[in-house]
């Protein structure tokens, strides 16, 4: 089975061609260098490892500045030679890019490993000292390991690492297995947790429209509008009465009027109201971002406790 | 080879608000004193401490879907400053995460708190969890946890999406005092709904300056509110361009692109009220929009059977 089948076709430095020694010697270099470097960062003393992490963030998010703000080509191909320094350079930021990326990817892969360890460890301690609750433990455990095993199992028969393969006519055991709990099981109870939030929503309705002070009455007032110009059956009854009050014809009257449908007046809270509070919020939360990755970016971030 | 036009205003507004915050930061850096309003949501992390001790009950804390970026990291500061509170009281702490990666880097500031207070034998390595990275089982799991340990104070600090509302009603279904704060501005009314304290918006980044004073970050916050009060100008400012221009400012000519080469012409017309497309606002905004750009007349030389071609000025 050639593990590494479905990697594009190489083209540069950053691909070496597939199935190739040279490839190999080059993943384990990495893994060797990476797992080096996650012990040597371990074992250096906390004043040395702070400016190392420094520079690799710095140097990180220098990349993605670059990537973001140098002047990209457009019809860019990878046959073609850079003119100057500026094409160079943009050319160089977009074909490492899926490498840079693979990075990331493989450290999250590795913490993923370690969040999993975490998870084990709390629960296979809950069951073998016979927490109380110890049997949900169990059927955790049991289950990551079910979801897993067939998960693994059913990928390698159904896609494989190569090209997909046609098990629609044939599935077998496992193609089953992998539905079940993942389509019968997973999915649904998904859905359950999702469709729980329609009775949360009414309890904290329930306690936010209470009438306690003027701010409670405008809410209240407000969100009883929204909600009868979301029933149909409401909204035509309230536009012909206001259509009735404001006569036929084409009269200052009737215009006046035609203000207080009910989809007019929504529009009105939604567009003039809620969007403009909203896109403040964001504006506030966006600089807020800006200024946070700033800090990381340039290693002055101090934290709350220094 | 063909290059995307992106404009040069929104980098350049870029740049005048990272300049705004270097510059802050360098100000509170030589001692000015700078003032933060007071943020009843940050004061309450106290009180919800000093609850849950009282009470003899865990503290919560989860940072919602956040990942390892800049929310995901503020939340994990500030409930670094709440686990020190905790941890100086005895009080037990949870935390649970959806991230692996905010995980391993939660793990290690909660020890480090832990080692610094000269308590590390107090460190539970089980009280920071990682629970799952699916939206609902995480929403599950946590909501678990509340059920289960009876949290005394909650604190629900993060990018929150659907799974808000389950974890901070099933909290207020215990009693639990719950501060909260949400990146994600449509999940606010709801957290606003079920919890007792909510830092709205930003109040989120003010909360490391606010609760530590360090000039570093409250120069940063002063920063912040300059780049706000910048966007606001401009925003008002060019609404009132805007309005003025499209209200009394009529548009006597027609700018269009004619001939092999795509020459820009300028033809006269009847005197009318302008587009929304020949406004100077939507031409700043929409370098890339081919009805909003600024005609490059000046760089193409015309030859004299293009002229006599398109009959415009150039």
């Amino acid at each position: 089975m050639n593990l590494l089948a479905q990697l594009p076709t190489p083209t540069n430095f950053w691909m070496s061609p597939n199935g190739s020694t040279l490839l190999w010697i080059e993943i384990i270099g990495a893994f060797v260098l990476g797992f080096a470097a996650i012990f040597g960062l371990s074992y250096l003393p906390k004043n040395l490892r702070k400016p190392l992490i420094g520079i690799a963030t710095f140097l990180g998010g220098l990349y993605f500045m670059l990537h973001y703000l140098w002047p990209t080509a457009q019809d860019y191909s990878k046959d073609q030679v850079p003119k100057g320094a500026v094409e160079g350079v943009s050319f160089w930021l977009q074909y490492s890019l899926p490498t840079v990326m693979n990075f990331n990817q493989v450290l999250s892969g590795l913490l993923l490993g370690l969040g999993i360890a975490s998870l084990l460890r709390i629960h296979a301690e809950r069951v073998a000292k016979r927490h109380p609750d110890w049997m949900y433990s169990l059927t955790l455990i049991v289950c990551m390991g079910l979801m897993a095993i067939f998960g693994l199992l059913d990928w390698a028969s159904a896609i494989g690492p190569g090209q997909a393969k046609q098990v629609a006519d044939h599935p077998g055991f496992v193609n089953f297995a992998y539905n079940f709990l993942f389509g019968g099981l997973f999915v649904n109870l998904d859905a359950v947790m999702y469709s729980m939030i329609a009775f949360f929503i009414y309890s904290a309705a329930y306690r936010s429209f209470r009438l306690r002070s003027i701010e409670s009455a405008v809410l209240l007032g407000t969100a009883v509008l929204i909600m009868l110009s979301l029933m149909g059956g409401v909204m035509v009854g309230w536009d012909k009465v206001v259509d009735m009050l404001g006569g036929s014809g084409h009269g200052a009257v009737a215009e006046f009027m035609s203000n207080l449908r009910l989809g007019a007046i929504k529009d009105w809270v939604q567009n003039n109201m809620q969007s403009p509070s909203i896109r403040a919020i964001e504006f506030g939360l966006a600089v807020g971002v800006l200024a946070m990755s700033l800090r990381l970016w340039l290693g002055i971030e101090k934290g709350i406790n220094g | 080879m063909q290059y995307y036009d992106t404009g040069y205003l929104q980098i350049l507004l870029v740049v005048v608000l990272v300049a705004f915050i270097l510059y802050n930061i360098t100000r509170a850096k030589q001692g000015k004193s700078l003032f933060i309003r007071r943020i009843a949501g940050l004061n309450a992390i106290e009180e919800a401490v000093g609850r849950s001790t009282e009470m003899g009950r865990p503290v919560l804390m989860v940072p919602g879907l956040s990942v390892l970026g800049p929310v995901g990291i503020q939340a994990v500061n500030i409930f670094a400053y709440i686990t020190r509170k905790a941890a100086k009281f005895g009080t037990p702490i949870r935390m649970c995460l959806a991230d692996p990666a905010l995980y391993s880097v939660a793990q290690e500031i909660i020890r480090d708190v832990y080692q610094s207070e000269g308590i590390p034998d107090q460190y539970d390595s089980t009280s920071v969890r990682f629970i799952s990275d699916r939206q609902f089982a995480f929403a599950a799991g946590v909501v678990g946890t509340i059920m289960r340990e009876k949290v005394a104070a909650c604190f629900l600090m993060g990018d929150w999406y659907a799974e808000s509302l389950i974890l901070a009603e099933s909290a207020n279904e215990i009693g639990a005092i719950q501060v909260a704060a949400s990146t994600i501005t449509t999940q606010t009314p709801f957290l606003i709904a079920a919890c007792d304290y909510v830092l709205i918006g930003d109040e989120f980044y003010a909360a490391s300056a606010y609760l530590s004073r360090e000039p570093v970050l409250v120069g940063s916050l002063i920063g912040q509110d300059w780049s706000k009060m910048l966007i606001a100008g401009v925003i008002l400012a060019l609404t009132a361009q805007a309005s003025f221009e499209k209200a009394f400012v009529q548009q006597t000519f027609k700018e269009s692109q004619k001939g092999d080469r795509q020459i820009w012409t300028r033809e006269d017309i009847t005197p009318r009220l302008k587009k929304k497309s020949e406004l100077l606002e939507f031409r700043l905004f929409h370098p890339h929009d081919p009805e909003a750009v600024f005609p490059k007349r000046d760089k193409i030389k015309l030859q004299p059977w293009e002229k006599d071609d398109t009959g415009g000025s150039q």
